[in-house]
């Protein structure tokens, strides 16, 4: 589910990135207050155990193996905001040194697997488990469960992020400029792969691994969430409500029609019979915006094509510039052997 | 860091022997993590051996090349022509063969892996039963449209030009991001590239935590991979699937009940060298002339590829 770049528009990617990077900062203000003085070595430890935890090959009945993200258990042990930072940076890591993401997708990946993998998980975790106590079969159950839909809530939200993009991003002749496959195929196509394979594998790993916990060290369990979540009760609601906008929001880019409120005078003249006075008015003095529909006026073909020459020009002049420089320096070297920018050994 | 021998061939042990008698089982899970661990411990192995050769790239200051590797990603991912998008490739590769990188192997892990997972996503678009376009080449036209339940088909599959192009736009700009990324990781020391994130919008708690997630992922590593040799030692005839399920889960809990307690040694450490909850760093990092001009030179190439993009 490691969404490479090339698949989503940088656009896409930018309003996904300053979600999670909102997501982040929540994140760390909750964890920072319950943890304190512990919380780097807490996270850093937690994240490379979230590194870790998905190189493990799980033996799957047919003879073959499927990796687990673990993005539920560790929701289960450190607690959403906690698991949320700790996937974060282990997907950092992942996407700029093993190339398993994008650079650019990167706030894509965090936003499904480490947002909405752990809010997800938690709420139906904490639904299912309710009051139960530590070592009841329940919690087993609410275990799996969450590990097997919230995995396929993060495969979905990708699938949505894919599905949007031959609708919002497409050439001129139809041509698809990122991902091809609109939602009717893209969500489909990963929700089946993750309700039939990674989602069973997520679910009986997350519910082993608490079996394991409850046998031998139940304090795990129990350490977090327990007090915390009894003292506020209605975080679980908002945990749920946020979940479902979440996964409901994109859909509104799909909605027919105009964004509510905002319509234009004829329309308001087509729905309500009349157009007011006042709106009649200003839709006027309105017309002179800007950026009317949001594009740009005068951006035509021969302003890029002057900026291209000023560009170009000043691309010539940089490198005129740097071979100056590079000349200057070689005689100066020659003269007196100085740092300059001499071959460059490790930097200590 | 060393990395012993037997680590890096693959051990002709148990897994051969159980590879005779059943084909498809070809490496159980044991050896598939174990060769796992091999693959991160060696990626990290010979980034950071290329990362302290002399060259072009690896003399930039790790700031300029984060700086360079967005704006260049962001420019190659808006843009759409082919022709940009391949040239910008070609002079990525001399740049990248100018810094002592082995082109050969590079090309191999891009293009080997690249199409295979998003060739054959990509695939089924180019025909028109998945995405309608113009017609490019038919396969072939049946006596009528094909209709099962709520699936309507034309009656003729083709190939669309809308279809072929999009694929092979995706695929390049896939494989040409990928590629740009490994360039710039490979000629950077990794703790000088977290090092640097700090002076872009990453707050300073989230880059240390990466510094120490970094460090501590070799650890737990280790450890996992002390525990898979340990039970890859006493494993004798086979175990059923939901066995070794049960031990991978418990395996994940135990690696769990170590990183706390090694979380909790850490801290304790840590304060007894006066930690108090807030890091201080320093600077290591300086401008050259040459990190100045490459900068430049980074952004305004970013700015030409896409308005270039906008007149072709």
């Amino acid at each position: 589910m490691h969404i490479p770049d090339g698949y989503l528009s940088p656009q896409t990617n930018a309003v996904l990135g300053a979600a999670s990077a909102l997501a982040l900062a929540a994140a760390s203000y909750k964890t920072a207050r319950t943890v304190k003085a512990k919380y780097i070595p807490l996270l850093s430890i937690g994240a490379a155990f979230s590194f870790t935890i998905q190189m493990f090959n799980i033996p799957v009945p047919d003879g073959t193996t499927a990796h687990a993200v673990g993005g539920t258990l560790l929701t289960i042990l450190l607690g959403p905001w906690a698991a949320m930072i700790a996937i974060s940076v282990a997907l950092t890591l992942q996407a700029v040194f093993f190339g398993d993401g994008g650079i650019l997708a990167l706030g894509a990946n965090i936003f499904n697997m480490g947002v909405i993998l752990p809010f997800v998980s938690y709420a139906i975790y904490r639904v299912i488990a309710g009051s139960s106590t530590v070592s009841s079969k329940r919690r087993l159950i609410a275990a799996g469960i969450a590990g097997y839909i919230g995995i396929t809530a993060a495969a979905a939200m990708a699938g949505v992020e894919f599905g949007l993009q031959p609708l919002l991003f497409h050439a001129a002749d139809g041509t698809p400029l990122y991902s091809p496959y609109g939602l009717n195929v893209a969500l489909p196509a990963m929700l089946f792969a993750h309700l039939t394979i990674a989602g069973p594998v997520e679910g009986v790993v997350t519910l082993l691994a608490v079996a394991y916990l409850q046998r031998t060290n139940s304090s795990l369990l129990a350490a977090n969430g327990e007090g915390k979540t009894r003292s506020s009760i209605s975080w679980k609601r908002v945990a749920i409500i946020f979940a479902v906008l979440v996964a409901l929001s994109p859909l509104g880019l799909l909605a027919k029609g105009t964004a509510w409120g905002e319509w234009s005078g004829e329309e308001i003249g087509a729905a309500v019979g009349f157009i007011p006075a006042g709106m009649d008015k200003f839709s006027s003095f309105w017309r002179h915006s800007i950026l009317p529909d949001y594009g740009l006026s005068g951006y035509n073909h021969s302003f890029w094509q002057q900026t291209l020459g000023y560009l170009l020009s000043a691309l010539g002049a940089l490198a005129l510039i740097a071979l100056a420089t590079i000349i200057i320096q070689r005689i100066a070297r020659r003269g007196g052997d100085r740092d300059g920018s001499a071959p460059l050994a490790p930097r200590k | 860091m060393d990395l012993p021998l037997w680590l890096l061939e693959n051990s002709s042990g148990l897994s051969e022997t159980s590879h005779k008698s059943k084909p498809r089982r070809k490496r159980g899970f044991i050896q598939k993590t174990l060769s796992d661990i091999v693959h991160v411990l060696r990626d990290s192995f010979f980034s950071e051996e290329l990362a302290v050769r002399p060259g072009f790239l690896q003399s930039l200051d790790p700031r300029i090349k984060i700086l360079a590797l967005v704006s260049l990603l962001l420019a190659l991912n808006l843009i759409s022509h082919l022709g940009l998008l391949w040239g910008s490739y070609l002079i990525l590769l001399a740049l990248a063969a100018g810094s002592g990188i082995h082109l050969g192997s590079l090309l191999k892990k891009v293009w080997l892996v690249v199409p295979l997972f998003s060739g054959i996503m990509v695939l089924p678009s180019v025909f028109n039963w998945v995405r309608p376009g113009e017609p490019l080449f038919t396969l072939f036209t049946m006596n009528q449209p094909w209709s099962i339940g709520f699936l309507h088909l034309p009656a003729t599959l083709a190939i669309t030009k809308q279809g072929v192009n999009g694929a092979v736009l995706l695929v390049s700009r896939v494989g040409i991001s990928v590629t740009l990324t490994l360039i710039m990781t490979l000629t950077t020391r990794w703790t000088d590239l977290l090092k640097a994130l700090r002076f872009f919008f990453v707050p300073r708690i989230f880059v240390t935590t990466l510094e120490m997630t970094y460090r501590y992922i070799f650890v737990l590593i280790t450890i996992l991979e002390e525990m898979f040799l340990a039970r890859k030692a006493r494993d004798a005839g086979r175990s059923s699937t939901s066995e070794q399920r049960g031990f991978v889960a418990s395996a994940m809990v135990a690696l769990f009940a170590r990183s706390l307690q090694m979380s909790e040694e850490v801290y304790a450490a840590m304060t007894a060298r006066g930690y108090s909850g807030e890091v201080y760093t320093m600077n290591r990092f300086r401008m050259r002339l040459h990190d100045w001009f490459f900068a430049s030179f980074v952004i305004l190439c970013s700015f030409i590829l896409y308005v270039a993009d906008k007149i072709l």
